[in-house]
């Protein structure tokens, strides 16, 4: 494999813009908890809407800014179909325990 | 592929319900932060029967919501939001006057001290052009419209291999490199803004607010 200092640039950026974006998801759904929790005035809510909005736009600039779209569309699905096998294994622990000896999914 | 279709069915193809739980990363960090984790770990490193290293963590992570139903972060949870309450705080700063013309979301190119993107928004006002970060708050770059002397737009190829359109802005400090969310309307936008200026001494941009703009531009 060839490493570069483009393909370094990319592969590091790429990763933190995932990782940014999962927590982006995660502040966006426990603003969602806040908000319908009802102890945050109207300025609160209406600021915390915008602030993500920003934060929601800045992250797709950024991503369009460094052609990251793509990449961590992948890396995205990658880590999600981790996490998927994951669940899936502790879920159903039966499917995974084939007979003895059998070969593992 | 020579598939019989009347052959059985082989047992693992056999339609049956399964319980298969396919989650995303967002879902599970979402359960965990609805759910609320706590973390209790002793951790001894011993080297030849000898502890040499202890931790001794306990955590709990979760929602603030969730931690708020079970009574944590009570005093975290008001201190911080009263703090914040100023809402004007987190606006631009404009001078006497200043009215805004255009908003979105972009950044700049820092040349020093080092080259780097520092994203930001993008306003065009009457009388300025700059970039602005909220949170936490900085005038990341600025140039008095009347200063500037050339717009233009500048294709270029980013990191990751595609095609962008930059927004050069040349003030007698030097260019500065913009991106933006839509750079025609930004370019069209300091075009407009820049040929229509008032002209005479009376559009005298006022003090400005912080000096980051005189350095930017290299």
């Amino acid at each position: 494999m060839q490493v570069d200092e483009t393909s370094l640039k990319n592969g590091l950026l790429t990763l933190v813009v995932t990782l940014v974006e999962v927590i982006e998801e995660a502040l966006e759904s426990q603003a969602i908890r806040r908000i319908e929790g009802g102890r945050l005035t109207d300025d609160e809510q209406e600021r915390l809407g915008q602030a993500l909005l920003d934060l929601d736009e800045a992250i797709e600039q950024i991503k369009d800014d460094h052609g990251l779209t793509a990449s961590v569309a992948d890396l995205r699905r990658g880590l999600d179909d981790v996490v998927g096998d994951l669940v899936d294994r502790l879920a159903n622990p039966a499917r995974w325990v084939r007979e003895p000896g059998g070969e593992n999914r | 592929m020579s598939t019989d279709l009347r052959s059985p069915v082989a047992p693992e193809n056999r339609m049956e319900p399964t319980n298969d739980l396919r989650a995303s990363l967002s879902d599970l960090l979402d359960v965990v932060l609805d759910k609320g984790v706590y973390f209790d770990l002793d951790l001894v490193i011993t080297v030849a029967d000898v502890p040499l290293i202890g931790v001794s963590l306990r955590a709990a992570v979760a929602g603030v919501e969730t931690m708020l139903e079970h009574g944590l972060m009570q005093g975290w949870d008001e201190q911080i939001r009263g703090s914040g309450r100023s809402g004007a705080e987190r606006e631009v700063p404009l001078l006497d006057g200043e009215e805004i013309v255009l908003r979105m979301s972009g950044g700049h190119l820092q040349e020093v001290p080092y080259r780097t993107w520092r994203p930001g928004i993008v306003y065009v006002t009457s009388r300025r052009v700059l970039v602005w970060r909220p949170d936490p708050r900085e005038l990341l770059w600025q140039g008095a419209l009347r200063d500037v002397t050339g717009v233009e737009l500048r294709p270029e190829v980013s990191v990751g291999g595609a095609d962008r359109l930059r927004v050069c802005v040349t003030t007698p400090q030097g260019t500065t490199l913009l991106t933006a969310a839509a750079p025609q309307r930004l370019h069209d936008a300091l075009r407009a803004g820049t040929l229509t200026r008032p002209t005479g001494g009376a559009a005298t941009p006022g003090p400005v607010p912080r000096g980051e703009g005189d350095d930017a531009g290299g």
